[in-house]
C-alpha cells in the first residue's frame, strides 16, 4: 500500500464531511459517496490485512488483527468525544440538533467499542493465554462502555424531552472522564495491554495499513452517525408534537 | 598464664576466622513466581489464523449488522427535513 494512501484518503473524507455540513443540498449524496468509499476501503483493508501485510515480529500472523482492532477502538473514542462536545453545546445553547447528534454519536461509539473489545478479547487468547483479564486497560474500557450504555438507557427511560436532553448531557460530561482514564491506563498502571504504538515501534508497512483502515472506518462512522442522527431527529419530532400528558379519568367511587 | 593463653587462642581464632575457606553457598531454590511467569513461553506465536478470521468476521459482520439495523429503523418520510428546528 502506498505511503500517501492514508493521508490522501483522510483529506478526501474530511473534505466530504465539510461539504456535508456546509451544504444542505449536498447531504443527499455525500453520505452515499462516503459509504461507498468506506465499503471499498474495508475490502482493501481485508485484503491487505489477511494476504498482503507483513507478519508481526512476535505474534506472527495473529498480529494481523491490528488492522481492525485499533480502528474500531479509535472510532469508539471519536464517537464519545463527539458526544461530549454536543452535550456541552446543548447545555450552552439548547439545540435539539445537538441533542440528536449526541445520542447518535454515543450509540455508534458503543457499537464500535463493543466490536473493538470483542476483537481484543479474541486477540488476547493466543497472546496472553486468556480470553479476559482484569487488567487496568480492560477494566477502564469496560467501565467506559457501561457508562455510555447507561447514558442511552437513561435517555430511553425519561419521557420528558427537555429533562432527558439536559440531564443526559450533564451526566455524560461526567462520564467522559472515563475516556482519558482508558487512554492513559496503560501508562499509569502496570497493564498486560501494550502501550500506545508510535512511529518508533511500528514498521511503516504496518502503520500505513492501520492508518488507512482507520480512515475507511471513519467514513463508515460518519455515515452511521448521520443515519442514526436522522432517526433521533424523527423521534424528537414525534415526541415534541405529543399532546401534554393528561391525568387519567378517575371513575368516581359510589358509596353504598 | 592460663588466662593469657586462653585470650591469645581466642584472638588467633578470631583473626584467622576471616581467612578461613568459606564453604560454597547452598544452591538457591528454583525461582518460582507466584503467578507462574517463568512458565511463559518465549518465541514467536505459530498459527492462530482462526483468531484472525474470527476478528475479521466480527468487524465485517458487525458493521453489516449495524448498517442493517439503521436501515430497519430509518424514519419513514422525507429524510433530512424531520425534527424540530433549533
Amino acid at each position: 500500500m502506498p505511503k500517501w494512501a492514508p493521508l490522501i484518503s483522510l483529506v478526501l473524507v474530511i473534505a466530504l464531511m465539510i461539504v456535508h455540513a456546509a451544504s444542505a443540498s449536498a447531504r443527499a449524496w455525500v453520505w452515499k459517496v462516503l459509504a461507498g468509499f468506506g465499503a471499498i476501503g474495508v475490502v482493501v483493508v481485508v485484503y491487505f490485512g489477511l494476504f498482503f501485510a507483513p507478519r508481526e515480529a512476535y505474534m506472527s500472523d495473529v498480529g494481523r488483527i491490528i488492522y481492525v482492532h485499533i480502528p474500531f477502538v479509535w472510532m469508539c473514542m471519536v464517537g464519545f468525544t463527539v458526544n461530549v462536545v454536543c452535550a456541552v453545546g446543548y447545555l450552552f445553547k439548547a439545540n435539539w440538533k445537538l441533542d440528536a447528534l449526541a445520542e447518535a454519536s454515543a450509540e455508534v461509539g458503543i457499537f464500535f467499542g463493543a466490536c473493538g473489545v470483542t476483537m481484543g478479547s479474541i486477540w488476547a487468547r493466543p497472546t496472553w493465554g486468556v480470553w479476559w483479564d482484569w487488567d487496568p486497560r480492560l477494566i477502564s474500557t469496560t467501565v467506559m462502555l457501561l457508562v455510555y450504555v447507561g447514558y442511552l438507557a437513561f435517555r430511553s427511560f425519561t419521557e420528558d424531552p427537555d429533562r432527558r436532553a439536559a440531564w443526559s448531557a450533564a451526566g455524560v460530561i461526567l462520564g467522559y472522564v472515563t475516556l482519558p482514564i482508558t487512554w492513559f491506563s496503560v501508562q499509569w498502571w502496570n497493564s498486560l495491554h501494550q502501550r500506545q504504538s508510535d512511529s518508533q515501534t511500528v514498521d511503516p508497512a504496518m502503520r500505513v495499513g492501520y492508518l488507512f483502515s482507520t480512515v475507511a472506518f471513519l467514513a463508515l462512522f460518519f455515515v452511521f452517525v448521520f443515519k442514526r442522527y436522522e432517526i433521533s431527529r424523527s423521534r424528537q419530532s414525534s415526541a415534541l408534537e405529543l399532546p401534554p400528558l393528561q391525568a387519567p379519568a378517575v371513575k368516581p367511587e359510589v358509596s353504598a | 598464664m592460663k588466662r593469657f593463653v586462653f585470650v591469645a587462642a581466642l584472638w588467633a581464632g578470631l583473626a584467622f576466622a576471616d581467612i578461613a575457606p568459606v564453604p560454597p553457598p547452598a544452591p538457591a531454590p528454583a525461582a518460582v513466581h507466584p503467578e507462574g511467569i517463568e512458565n511463559v513461553p518465549t518465541g514467536v506465536i505459530q498459527g492462530g489464523w482462526g483468531y484472525v478470521y474470527a476478528c475479521y468476521i466480527v468487524a465485517i459482520g458487525g458493521t453489516i449488522f449495524y448498517a442493517l439495523s439503521l436501515f430497519a429503523r430509518r424514519p419513514r418520510g422525507s429524510p433530512g427535513k424531520s425534527g424540530p428546528q433549533s
